[in-house]
């Protein structure tokens, strides 16, 4: 069965080379025999993969210990979630998941594309399979899911107990999805450059496969950013780690590029733009896959040190040379239609946009691979702390939410100074207004004030003109009843949705400023009975419980929150020890909108029940995760919206 | 196993290749061509419309809206002026069933109207390709 999956994998392989070749050699002569050859190839590989991932699949929940992967990341006491949740916690887990799943889209893109029967579809899954061909070059030469054991052990080693948390089950997949994702507009893409068709027409396909590449990166790193605040317990969700910026930075140029997009669609500008960012950002999540995984960055999520790494890089050089080859190559045909004529325009708020996304990405992207790059040079592996993200992020991060606000306010082409001056009344005028209630409330340190005037001022500014947009509907519609608006927002839900993602990320904003600026911390040591007050909370320590659960001792602190009021609350906040990994926290959270009561379990003594803990009063955080779940609520709305070419 | 993987292989392979020896349609470009034009055609058409509702709920001005739909209307200009040269005829007057066919919505019932041979277009009452002379009926 295990030499099954193994054969699976090869047998795919062979095919998934033979189908690039086809797709890549399909001619005028016999280019329906040619191309209907590739595409079973292309079936059976996929399916060949299927099965290889179900072997997997079933040798993690048998426990057959004979197999590597399984002793490695399983055993006997892990329970069926995460045991499931194993096929992609390990290296070659995860790169047969993404095996699988490029499979799966290319497979999709066969079965969706409205016409098969084009040179251009065949290049866009040639690129697809070449891309397949190496995960699975990778997945059977370095990193075998089915290599075997020497001997059958008793059990295994188990799941690391940090990624033993609900998020390990959907976080990973997430990213990977988002990641996999990209590769379609990517090939898209490079398939209009290699048919010498780059106008436009390649953005009719990939509008809503990059809208999903995005929807489940972002996703992927707000479980991420979740899973973070409650299982790492430093009380932070975003720690400028190498491996969450190497998700970030195909999300920001995915950002950009979702932007972009629509000025080439409307004004035919930013052609050869478009192509470098997505090719970029192809490349980025490529990257992301290769610091994971070849050892050049510590991190907490790393996969250790790996023969991956050369593989990777190759593989990177490649796409990034050869994309870029190809379009200078074709850059005469990709003159722009119009220019910007002002910078009272949405299209230059979109352009600011845009540059201020990638120098954030260049920046990020320096400061990840700062430590391989001052080593590379001076031999020293210096590293960046978290100090440079934040200093970097504030500013940009502030501007960007502020053309954020600007640009829905502005018009298309040119924004008189009259329409100007009274769209920016309203919100100006108001955010002065916020600002000076929080100076009233004791807000004075600059920055927060700022930040929050900025949120203010872009919150308005999308809620204006969604309003606005609806009485203009109103009065010129004559369907204008409460169901006229569901209707009208209903058939216009790509441009409404993209509404509700701008609303989201500003509430994500809001906890942001709330929980970087005004933090609390608090570190104490307390006896069972001893009380501690912080902000406005009167926390009592009632009491230190130990539990053995077989391979984990836990030690369990119990705390009563205003103790003396009437909304008292229990929380628990825990150190658990692993045979063999190092101890991790479960932190103790209390949360409503106003803030979070964050206990972090720092030391405990079992004899006498004394514990060290840090407490911390985190305002504004739930605003982040309702801020996020609005962002892919509105991004399914827009998604929703069948494009052109699928409607046709 | 190895028995079964040997015969699984052999399946495959003959499965995979069968096409191969399979009579071809043969050339694709015309067709291809066509597809994209027509695509481009209605993509342009439903840029039109995304902008007059954009005008209507005041997100550009006269002027903006004017120059805009110039912009567009040229392109459309252009792209039907491309399509009617590679049809040989005056858009309005192409079959609606035949622009059915080529955007795609073609039933097993109805064959494609393009040479098998070379590609070219052919009306129903052609028997033979105005191009390479491929008998197209009896």
């Amino acid at each position: 069965m295990i030499l099954f999956g193994q054969y699976s994998l090869v047998i795919a392989f062979v095919l998934t080379l033979y189908a690039s070749f086809l797709y890549f050699r399909a001619d005028k002569k016999r280019f329906h025999s040619v191309i209907a050859s590739a595409q079973r190839a292309t079936l059976i590989a996929f399916l060949m993969i299927v099965t290889s991932s179900l072997l997997l699949l079933y040798a993690l929940l048998s426990r057959n210990f004979q197999v590597e992967y399984v002793a490695q990341y399983t055993n006997r006491s892990l329970p069926i979630a995460y045991t499931i949740a194993a096929f992609w916690a390990g290296q070659a887990g995860s790169l047969l998941f993404w095996a699988l799943l490029l499979s799966f889209f290319t497979w999709g893109v066969m079965l969706r594309t409205p016409h098969k029967n084009t040179f251009f579809f065949s290049r866009t899954l040639a690129v697809l399979s070449v891309t397949l061909s190496f995960f699975l070059y990778l997945l059977i030469f370095k990193s075998n899911p089915f290599a075997t054991t020497p001997f059958t052990p008793e059990d295994g080693i188990g799941l690391n107990p940090l990624l033993q948390n609900p998020a390990m089950i959907f976080h990973p997949p997430a990213l990977y999805v988002g990641f996999v994702a990209y590769t379609i507009p990517f090939s898209y893409a490079i398939a209009a450059l290699l048919s010498k068709k780059p106008d436009d027409y390649w953005l009719f396909s990939i509008r809503r496969w990059s809208l999903f590449a995005w929807l489940f990166l972002t996703i992927g790193n707000i479980l991420g950013m979740q899973w973070a605040y409650v299982e790492l317990g430093w009380g932070g969700y975003w720690a400028w780690d190498p491996v969450e910026n190497a998700s970030l930075l195909p999300w920001l140029t995915g950002t950009a590029f979702i932007h972009s997009v629509i000025i080439q669609q409307r004004r035919g500008m930013f052609k050869k733009w478009n192509f470098s960012l997505i090719i970029i950002t192809f490349a980025l999540t490529i990257f992301g896959t290769f610091i994971t995984r070849s050892g050049l960055i510590s991190s907490v999520h790393a996969f250790g040190v790996s023969n991956l790494g050369p593989a990777f890089l190759l593989f990177l050089a490649i796409v990034l040379i050869g994309s870029f080859i190809l379009l200078i190559r074709q850059t005469p045909l990709l003159s722009s239609r119009a220019r910007i004529d002002s910078w009272t325009s949405k299209e230059s708020s979109f352009l600011l946009n845009n540059i201020l996304l990638t120098i954030f990405m260049v920046s990020i992207l320096v400061g990840t691979l700062f430590p391989a790059i001052s080593e590379a040079i001076s031999g020293e592996k210096l590293t960046v702390g978290s100090s440079f993200f934040n200093a970097l992020s504030v500013p940009v991060g502030l501007t960007l939410f502020f053309i954020l606000g600007i640009c829905v306010l502005f018009s298309w082409q040119k924004t008189r100074f009259q329409k100007l001056l009274s769209r920016f009344a309203i919100s100006t005028t108001t955010t002065c207004l916020v600002v000076v209630l929080l100076v009233l409330a004791g807000v004075r340190e600059m920055l927060p004030l700022i930040a929050f005037a900025v949120f203010a001022f872009a919150m308005i500014s999308v809620l204006f003109e969604f309003s606005r947009q609806l009485l203009r509907y109103k009065n010129s519609a004559k369907d204008n009843g409460s169901l006229g608006f569901f209707r009208f927002f209903i058939k216009n839900r790509q441009r409404y949705g993209g509404f509700l993602v701008h609303i989201g990320i500003l509430l994500l904003f809001l906890g942001i400023i709330g929980s970087s600026a005004y933090s609390i911390e608090k570190t104490v040591t307390l006896e069972p009975g001893d009380s501690v007050a912080i902000a406005n909370y009167q926390i009592h320590y009632t009491g230190l419980q130990h539990v053995d659960r077989g391979d984990t001792h836990i030690d369990r602190a119990r705390f009563v929150l205003n103790k003396s009021r009437p909304n008292t609350r229990t929380l628990f906040s825990e150190k658990i020890f692993h045979r063999n990994y190092q101890p991790v926290t479960e932190v103790g959270i209390y949360s409503n909108l106003r803030e979070d009561v964050y206990i972090i379990l720092a030391k405990s003594d079992e004899e006498n029940q004394r514990i060290t803990a840090s407490i911390l009063i985190n305002p504004l955080v739930l605003w982040m995760w309702i801020g996020g779940a609005v962002m892919v609520l509105g991004t399914l709305l827009a998604f929703t919206n069948k494009s052109r070419a699928v409607r046709q | 196993m190895f028995l079964f993987i040997s015969i699984l292989i052999v399946l495959i392979s003959i499965y995979v290749t069968w096409p191969l020896f399979q009579p071809s349609y043969g050339k694709q470009l015309q067709y291809e061509r066509m597809q994209i034009l027509l695509e481009q055609k209605e993509y342009l058409q439903s840029e039109q419309k995304n902008l007059e509702h954009d005008y209507t709920l005041d997100r550009l001005d006269k002027a903006s809206f004017e120059s805009m739909q110039a912009e567009l209307q040229a392109n459309l200009d252009k792209t039907i002026q491309q399509i009617e040269k590679l049809m040989g005829m005056k858009y309005s007057k192409l079959e609606e069933n035949l622009l059915d066919q080529l955007r795609g919505k073609v039933t097993n019932e109805v064959k494609l109207n393009y040479c098998p041979q070379c590609g070219q277009t052919f009306t129903r009452s052609d028997r033979y390709c105005s191009q390479c002379g491929f008998k197209l009926r009896d």
